[in-house]
Protein backbone atom coordinates (compact mmCIF):
# COMPACT_ATOMS: atom_id res chain seq x y z
CA UNK A 1 0.00 0.00 0.00
CA UNK A 2 1.19 3.45 -0.66
CA UNK A 3 1.77 6.89 1.47
CA UNK A 4 -0.09 9.36 0.60
CA UNK A 5 0.54 12.62 2.04
CA UNK A 6 -2.52 15.51 1.45
CA UNK A 7 -2.52 19.13 3.16
CA UNK A 8 -5.83 20.29 4.52
CA UNK A 9 -7.00 17.04 5.12
CA UNK A 10 -8.69 17.92 8.22
CA UNK A 11 -11.99 19.05 6.73
CA UNK A 12 -13.80 19.12 3.01
CA UNK A 13 -12.45 18.16 0.13
CA UNK A 14 -9.37 16.93 1.79
CA UNK A 15 -10.62 14.80 4.59
CA UNK A 16 -13.16 13.16 2.02
CA UNK A 17 -9.90 11.84 -0.16
CA UNK A 18 -8.28 11.03 3.32
CA UNK A 19 -11.44 8.51 4.20
CA UNK A 20 -10.99 6.99 0.59
CA UNK A 21 -7.57 6.60 0.77
CA UNK A 22 -7.47 5.02 3.79
CA UNK A 23 -10.71 3.01 3.08
CA UNK A 24 -8.21 1.40 -0.06
CA UNK A 25 -5.52 0.71 2.75
CA UNK A 26 -3.45 3.64 2.03
CA UNK A 27 -1.14 5.00 4.99
CA UNK A 28 -2.22 8.60 5.02
CA UNK A 29 -0.40 11.84 6.29
CA UNK A 30 -2.76 15.20 6.86
CA UNK A 31 -1.32 17.98 7.06
CA UNK A 32 -2.71 20.68 8.36
CA UNK A 33 -2.92 23.73 10.38
CA UNK A 34 -4.75 21.81 13.27
CA UNK A 35 -5.61 18.59 14.08
CA UNK A 36 -3.53 16.93 11.57
CA UNK A 37 -0.85 14.11 11.68
CA UNK A 38 1.61 17.05 11.42
CA UNK A 39 0.20 20.18 12.10
CA UNK A 40 1.86 22.84 10.19
CA UNK A 41 1.05 26.92 9.08
CA UNK A 42 1.23 26.30 5.39
CA UNK A 43 1.23 29.77 4.62
CA UNK A 44 4.67 30.98 6.27
CA UNK A 45 7.73 29.32 5.00
CA UNK A 46 8.98 28.20 8.25
CA UNK A 47 5.89 25.80 8.70
CA UNK A 48 6.43 24.39 5.34
CA UNK A 49 10.21 23.92 6.14
CA UNK A 50 9.22 22.03 9.09
CA UNK A 51 6.39 20.17 6.88
CA UNK A 52 9.00 19.12 4.56
CA UNK A 53 11.38 18.05 7.12
CA UNK A 54 8.99 15.75 9.14
CA UNK A 55 8.14 14.19 5.70
CA UNK A 56 11.92 13.33 4.76
CA UNK A 57 12.40 11.93 8.52
CA UNK A 58 9.22 10.02 8.69
CA UNK A 59 9.73 8.64 5.06
CA UNK A 60 13.28 8.37 3.42
CA UNK A 61 12.30 5.89 1.32
CA UNK A 62 9.77 8.05 -0.60
CA UNK A 63 6.01 8.67 -0.99
CA UNK A 64 3.73 7.58 -2.97
CA UNK A 65 1.22 10.91 -3.59
CA UNK A 66 1.79 15.28 -2.41
CA UNK A 67 -1.82 15.82 -2.59
CA UNK A 68 -1.17 20.17 -2.27
CA UNK A 69 -5.04 20.83 -1.48
CA UNK A 70 -4.78 23.42 1.65
CA UNK A 71 -6.30 26.95 0.57
CA UNK A 72 -8.37 29.26 1.73
CA UNK A 73 -11.33 31.14 -0.58
CA UNK A 74 -11.32 35.21 0.02
CA UNK A 75 -13.72 37.67 1.47
CA UNK A 76 -13.07 37.49 4.54
CA UNK A 77 -9.34 36.82 5.16
CA UNK A 78 -6.38 38.61 4.07
CA UNK A 79 -5.16 38.57 0.73
CA UNK A 80 -1.99 37.75 1.97
CA UNK A 81 -2.89 34.59 3.48
CA UNK A 82 -4.78 33.85 0.05
CA UNK A 83 -1.40 34.33 -1.35
CA UNK A 84 1.11 32.66 1.09
CA UNK A 85 -1.44 29.74 1.59
CA UNK A 86 -2.77 28.64 -1.77
CA UNK A 87 0.13 29.12 -4.00
CA UNK A 88 2.96 29.21 -1.98
CA UNK A 89 1.65 26.72 0.04
CA UNK A 90 1.30 24.28 -3.05
CA UNK A 91 3.94 24.98 -4.99
CA UNK A 92 6.68 24.94 -2.34
CA UNK A 93 5.12 21.96 -0.60
CA UNK A 94 4.95 19.92 -3.94
CA UNK A 95 8.95 21.06 -4.74
CA UNK A 96 9.47 20.22 -1.55
CA UNK A 97 9.15 16.35 -1.40
CA UNK A 98 9.85 16.11 -5.07
CA UNK A 99 12.79 13.88 -4.29
CA UNK A 100 10.42 11.83 -2.32
CA UNK A 101 7.73 11.54 -4.95
CA UNK A 102 11.05 10.58 -7.14
CA UNK A 103 12.14 7.80 -5.14
CA UNK A 104 9.15 6.02 -5.85
CA UNK A 105 7.49 7.47 -9.28
CA UNK A 106 4.95 9.11 -7.15
CA UNK A 107 2.26 11.70 -8.46
CA UNK A 108 1.32 15.01 -7.41
CA UNK A 109 -2.13 16.71 -7.55
CA UNK A 110 -2.80 20.41 -6.52
CA UNK A 111 -6.16 21.66 -5.80
CA UNK A 112 -7.09 25.05 -8.29
CA UNK A 113 -10.62 26.09 -8.69
CA UNK A 114 -13.13 25.82 -11.75
CA UNK A 115 -13.23 29.99 -11.05
CA UNK A 116 -10.10 29.75 -13.13
CA UNK A 117 -12.14 30.22 -16.23
CA UNK A 118 -14.78 32.73 -15.09
CA UNK A 119 -12.50 35.91 -15.71
CA UNK A 120 -12.19 36.58 -12.45
CA UNK A 121 -8.67 36.11 -11.99
CA UNK A 122 -6.16 39.01 -12.13
CA UNK A 123 -3.83 38.14 -14.78
CA UNK A 124 -0.88 40.65 -13.68
CA UNK A 125 -0.86 39.35 -10.04
CA UNK A 126 -0.90 35.78 -11.88
CA UNK A 127 1.74 36.23 -13.75
CA UNK A 128 4.07 38.03 -10.20
CA UNK A 129 3.11 34.51 -9.01
CA UNK A 130 4.26 31.94 -11.59
CA UNK A 131 7.10 34.49 -12.87
CA UNK A 132 8.43 35.88 -10.15
CA UNK A 133 7.56 34.60 -6.90
CA UNK A 134 9.06 36.25 -4.58
CA UNK A 135 6.93 35.99 -1.58
CA UNK A 136 7.90 38.82 0.84
CA UNK A 137 7.85 41.38 -2.39
CA UNK A 138 4.13 40.25 -3.63
CA UNK A 139 3.00 39.64 -0.13
CA UNK A 140 4.16 43.62 0.45
CA UNK A 141 2.62 44.15 -3.10
CA UNK A 142 -1.02 43.63 -1.61
CA UNK A 143 -0.86 44.55 2.66
CA UNK A 144 -3.20 47.32 1.87
CA UNK A 145 -5.72 45.37 -0.75
CA UNK A 146 -9.03 45.28 0.38
CA UNK A 147 -10.02 41.54 1.64
CA UNK A 148 -13.32 42.01 0.57
CA UNK A 149 -12.01 41.83 -2.94
CA UNK A 150 -10.33 38.50 -2.15
CA UNK A 151 -12.23 36.47 -4.25
CA UNK A 152 -10.67 37.90 -7.45
CA UNK A 153 -7.27 37.04 -5.73
CA UNK A 154 -8.47 33.32 -5.26
CA UNK A 155 -9.20 33.18 -8.67
CA UNK A 156 -5.51 34.73 -9.33
CA UNK A 157 -3.98 32.36 -7.06
CA UNK A 158 -5.78 29.22 -8.33
CA UNK A 159 -5.32 30.11 -11.84
CA UNK A 160 -1.11 30.24 -11.65
CA UNK A 161 -0.85 27.46 -9.71
CA UNK A 162 -2.97 25.27 -12.78
CA UNK A 163 -0.32 27.25 -14.93
CA UNK A 164 2.22 26.17 -12.79
CA UNK A 165 0.87 22.62 -13.21
CA UNK A 166 1.06 23.27 -16.81
CA UNK A 167 4.53 24.61 -16.89
CA UNK A 168 6.18 22.52 -14.42
CA UNK A 169 4.87 18.85 -15.61
CA UNK A 170 6.89 18.27 -18.80
CA UNK A 171 9.76 18.03 -16.81
CA UNK A 172 8.53 16.30 -13.78
CA UNK A 173 6.86 13.75 -15.88
CA UNK A 174 10.05 13.21 -17.89
CA UNK A 175 11.57 12.37 -14.49
CA UNK A 176 8.91 9.85 -13.02
CA UNK A 177 6.62 12.23 -11.13
CA UNK A 178 3.44 13.17 -12.35
CA UNK A 179 1.89 16.40 -11.82
CA UNK A 180 -1.58 17.44 -12.41
CA UNK A 181 -4.36 19.35 -10.76
CA UNK A 182 -8.10 19.04 -9.90
CA UNK A 183 -10.29 22.00 -10.98
CA UNK A 184 -13.73 21.70 -8.70
CA UNK A 185 -16.71 23.79 -9.14
CA UNK A 186 -18.60 24.85 -6.10
CA UNK A 187 -18.57 22.55 -3.24
CA UNK A 188 -20.74 22.32 0.38
CA UNK A 189 -18.63 23.04 3.17
CA UNK A 190 -19.07 25.00 6.43
CA UNK A 191 -18.40 28.05 5.27
CA UNK A 192 -21.58 27.65 2.20
CA UNK A 193 -24.24 26.18 5.21
CA UNK A 194 -24.18 30.10 6.75
CA UNK A 195 -24.16 32.22 3.58
CA UNK A 196 -26.21 35.44 3.16
CA UNK A 197 -29.56 35.30 0.75
CA UNK A 198 -27.28 37.15 -1.72
CA UNK A 199 -24.28 35.04 -1.40
CA UNK A 200 -26.45 31.99 -2.29
CA UNK A 201 -28.40 33.75 -4.83
CA UNK A 202 -24.68 34.56 -6.59
CA UNK A 203 -23.39 31.02 -6.27
CA UNK A 204 -26.68 29.90 -7.89
CA UNK A 205 -25.83 31.84 -10.50
CA UNK A 206 -22.85 29.38 -11.42
CA UNK A 207 -24.74 26.67 -12.15
CA UNK A 208 -23.89 23.02 -11.41
CA UNK A 209 -25.22 21.24 -14.46
CA UNK A 210 -25.43 17.81 -12.82
CA UNK A 211 -27.12 19.21 -9.78
CA UNK A 212 -29.76 20.59 -12.27
CA UNK A 213 -33.16 21.80 -9.84
CA UNK A 214 -31.41 19.99 -7.26
CA UNK A 215 -29.03 21.35 -4.18
CA UNK A 216 -26.71 23.51 -5.98
CA UNK A 217 -23.56 22.31 -4.40
CA UNK A 218 -21.63 19.70 -5.07
CA UNK A 219 -20.58 17.47 -2.38
CA UNK A 220 -16.88 16.68 -1.09
CA UNK A 221 -17.02 13.20 -1.96
CA UNK A 222 -17.56 14.17 -6.14
CA UNK A 223 -14.30 16.01 -5.96
CA UNK A 224 -12.65 13.58 -3.78
CA UNK A 225 -13.07 10.33 -5.51
CA UNK A 226 -11.48 12.26 -8.51
CA UNK A 227 -8.56 13.04 -6.31
CA UNK A 228 -7.77 10.08 -5.54
CA UNK A 229 -7.56 8.64 -9.09
CA UNK A 230 -5.75 11.36 -10.22
CA UNK A 231 -3.07 10.37 -7.12
CA UNK A 232 -3.72 6.88 -8.02
CA UNK A 233 -1.31 4.53 -10.07
CA UNK A 234 -4.60 3.87 -12.52
CA UNK A 235 -3.75 7.70 -13.63
CA UNK A 236 -0.75 7.25 -14.89
CA UNK A 237 -1.24 8.24 -18.31
CA UNK A 238 -2.30 11.62 -16.66
CA UNK A 239 0.28 14.61 -16.27
CA UNK A 240 -0.46 18.39 -16.49
CA UNK A 241 -4.05 17.87 -16.92
CA UNK A 242 -6.32 20.59 -14.99
CA UNK A 243 -9.14 18.19 -14.82
CA UNK A 244 -12.60 20.08 -14.31
CA UNK A 245 -14.44 18.16 -11.59
CA UNK A 246 -17.58 21.11 -11.86
CA UNK A 247 -20.68 19.02 -13.01
CA UNK A 248 -20.22 20.95 -16.06
CA UNK A 249 -20.07 23.63 -15.15
CA UNK A 250 -17.01 25.10 -17.03
CA UNK A 251 -18.57 23.08 -20.32
CA UNK A 252 -21.74 25.25 -19.68
CA UNK A 253 -19.87 28.50 -19.65
CA UNK A 254 -17.12 28.07 -22.23
CA UNK A 255 -18.76 24.96 -24.56
CA UNK A 256 -15.80 26.82 -26.54
CA UNK A 257 -12.54 26.42 -25.08
CA UNK A 258 -12.39 22.70 -26.26
CA UNK A 259 -7.89 23.01 -25.83
CA UNK B 1 -46.69 34.76 -29.20
CA UNK B 2 -43.58 33.14 -27.84
CA UNK B 3 -42.09 35.68 -29.44
CA UNK B 4 -43.33 38.15 -27.01
CA UNK B 5 -42.44 35.68 -23.95
CA UNK B 6 -38.76 35.83 -24.99
CA UNK B 7 -38.62 39.44 -25.10
CA UNK B 8 -40.48 39.64 -21.77
CA UNK B 9 -38.60 36.97 -20.14
CA UNK B 10 -35.02 39.36 -21.46
CA UNK B 11 -36.13 42.24 -20.68
CA UNK B 12 -36.79 41.01 -17.29
CA UNK B 13 -33.59 38.66 -16.77
CA UNK B 14 -35.53 36.20 -16.32
CA UNK B 15 -33.64 32.62 -16.58
CA UNK B 16 -36.66 30.45 -16.08
CA UNK B 17 -39.10 32.41 -18.27
CA UNK B 18 -37.03 32.09 -20.94
CA UNK B 19 -36.60 28.74 -20.89
CA UNK B 20 -40.29 27.87 -20.65
CA UNK B 21 -39.85 29.57 -24.12
CA UNK B 22 -38.01 26.29 -25.72
CA UNK B 23 -39.01 22.81 -26.57
CA UNK B 24 -36.84 20.69 -24.00
CA UNK B 25 -34.61 19.21 -27.38
CA UNK B 26 -33.62 22.88 -28.58
CA UNK B 27 -31.05 25.26 -29.42
CA UNK B 28 -29.96 28.69 -29.03
CA UNK B 29 -26.39 30.30 -31.13
CA UNK B 30 -25.36 33.88 -30.15
CA UNK B 31 -22.94 35.22 -32.67
CA UNK B 32 -23.03 38.93 -30.82
CA UNK B 33 -20.73 37.82 -28.12
CA UNK B 34 -17.51 37.76 -30.42
CA UNK B 35 -17.93 41.12 -31.63
CA UNK B 36 -17.82 42.11 -27.66
CA UNK B 37 -14.32 39.85 -27.69
CA UNK B 38 -16.26 37.23 -26.17
CA UNK B 39 -17.15 33.79 -26.64
CA UNK B 40 -20.05 32.85 -28.78
CA UNK B 41 -22.77 30.69 -27.51
CA UNK B 42 -23.66 27.03 -28.79
CA UNK B 43 -26.76 25.81 -26.51
CA UNK B 44 -28.89 22.66 -26.67
CA UNK B 45 -31.39 21.76 -24.78
CA UNK B 46 -33.62 24.42 -22.36
CA UNK B 47 -32.16 23.46 -19.53
CA UNK B 48 -28.63 24.68 -20.80
CA UNK B 49 -30.33 27.63 -21.51
CA UNK B 50 -31.79 28.10 -18.24
CA UNK B 51 -28.52 27.85 -16.69
CA UNK B 52 -26.36 29.97 -18.87
CA UNK B 53 -28.98 33.23 -18.54
CA UNK B 54 -28.90 32.22 -15.00
CA UNK B 55 -25.28 32.66 -14.89
CA UNK B 56 -25.27 35.86 -18.01
CA UNK B 57 -28.48 37.61 -16.23
CA UNK B 58 -26.68 37.84 -12.93
CA UNK B 59 -22.70 37.92 -13.68
CA UNK B 60 -22.68 38.48 -17.60
CA UNK B 61 -24.19 42.01 -17.37
CA UNK B 62 -27.05 40.75 -20.42
CA UNK B 63 -29.73 42.70 -21.04
CA UNK B 64 -32.29 43.10 -24.04
CA UNK B 65 -32.41 46.74 -24.80
CA UNK B 66 -35.36 48.64 -26.98
CA UNK B 67 -36.39 45.59 -28.93
CA UNK B 68 -38.58 45.95 -31.55
CA UNK B 69 -40.97 42.57 -32.56
CA UNK B 70 -40.79 42.53 -36.42
CA UNK B 71 -42.80 40.11 -37.11
CA UNK B 72 -43.81 35.98 -35.13
CA UNK B 73 -40.14 34.77 -35.69
CA UNK B 74 -38.17 38.15 -35.48
CA UNK B 75 -37.12 40.60 -32.67
CA UNK B 76 -34.72 43.80 -33.59
CA UNK B 77 -32.98 44.45 -30.39
CA UNK B 78 -29.58 46.08 -28.45
CA UNK B 79 -27.77 43.41 -26.91
CA UNK B 80 -25.79 44.34 -23.80
CA UNK B 81 -22.97 42.66 -23.04
CA UNK B 82 -22.00 43.93 -19.80
CA UNK B 83 -21.83 47.74 -21.25
CA UNK B 84 -20.81 47.15 -24.77
CA UNK B 85 -24.30 47.67 -26.85
CA UNK B 86 -24.29 45.07 -30.36
CA UNK B 87 -27.47 45.78 -32.70
CA UNK B 88 -28.81 42.05 -32.80
CA UNK B 89 -31.38 40.24 -34.30
CA UNK B 90 -32.71 37.37 -32.71
CA UNK B 91 -34.57 35.19 -35.14
CA UNK B 92 -36.82 32.22 -34.49
CA UNK B 93 -35.76 29.37 -37.16
CA UNK B 94 -38.06 26.79 -35.89
CA UNK B 95 -40.98 26.47 -33.49
CA UNK B 96 -42.34 22.95 -32.56
CA UNK B 97 -45.72 23.83 -34.19
CA UNK B 98 -43.93 25.13 -37.47
CA UNK B 99 -45.93 29.03 -37.49
CA UNK B 100 -44.93 30.14 -34.03
CA UNK B 101 -47.77 31.88 -33.49
CA UNK B 102 -49.63 29.90 -31.47
CA UNK B 103 -50.22 30.11 -27.44
CA UNK B 104 -48.49 26.99 -26.40
CA UNK B 105 -45.86 27.66 -29.57
CA UNK B 106 -42.37 26.34 -28.25
CA UNK B 107 -38.68 27.18 -30.22
CA UNK B 108 -36.77 24.53 -31.26
CA UNK B 109 -34.45 27.00 -32.48
CA UNK B 110 -33.50 30.80 -32.36
CA UNK B 111 -30.43 32.46 -33.79
CA UNK B 112 -29.37 35.60 -32.27
CA UNK B 113 -26.60 37.57 -34.83
CA UNK B 114 -25.51 41.15 -35.08
CA UNK B 115 -28.27 42.97 -36.89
Amino acid sequence: MGIYVITGATSGIGAKTAEILRGRGHEVVNIDLKNGDIDANLATKEGRAGAIAELHERYPDGIDAMICNAGVSGGKVPISLIISLNYFGATEMAHGVFDLLEKKGGSCVVTSSNSIAQGAARMDVAGMLNNHPDENRIIELVKDVDPAVGHIYYASTKYALARWVRRMSPDWGSRGVRLNAIAPGNVRTAITANMLPQQRAAMEGIPVPTHFGEEPLMDPIEIANAMAFVASPEACGLNGVVLFVDGGTDALLNSEKVY
Amino acid sequence: MVINDLVSAMQNKDHEALAACFEEDCRLFDYCPSVAGRQNAFLYGRNAIEMSYHNKFMFGGFGMLDPYVVDERTVNFYADYNGTIIHALAQIENCNDGVCTLDNSLIQELVIRPA
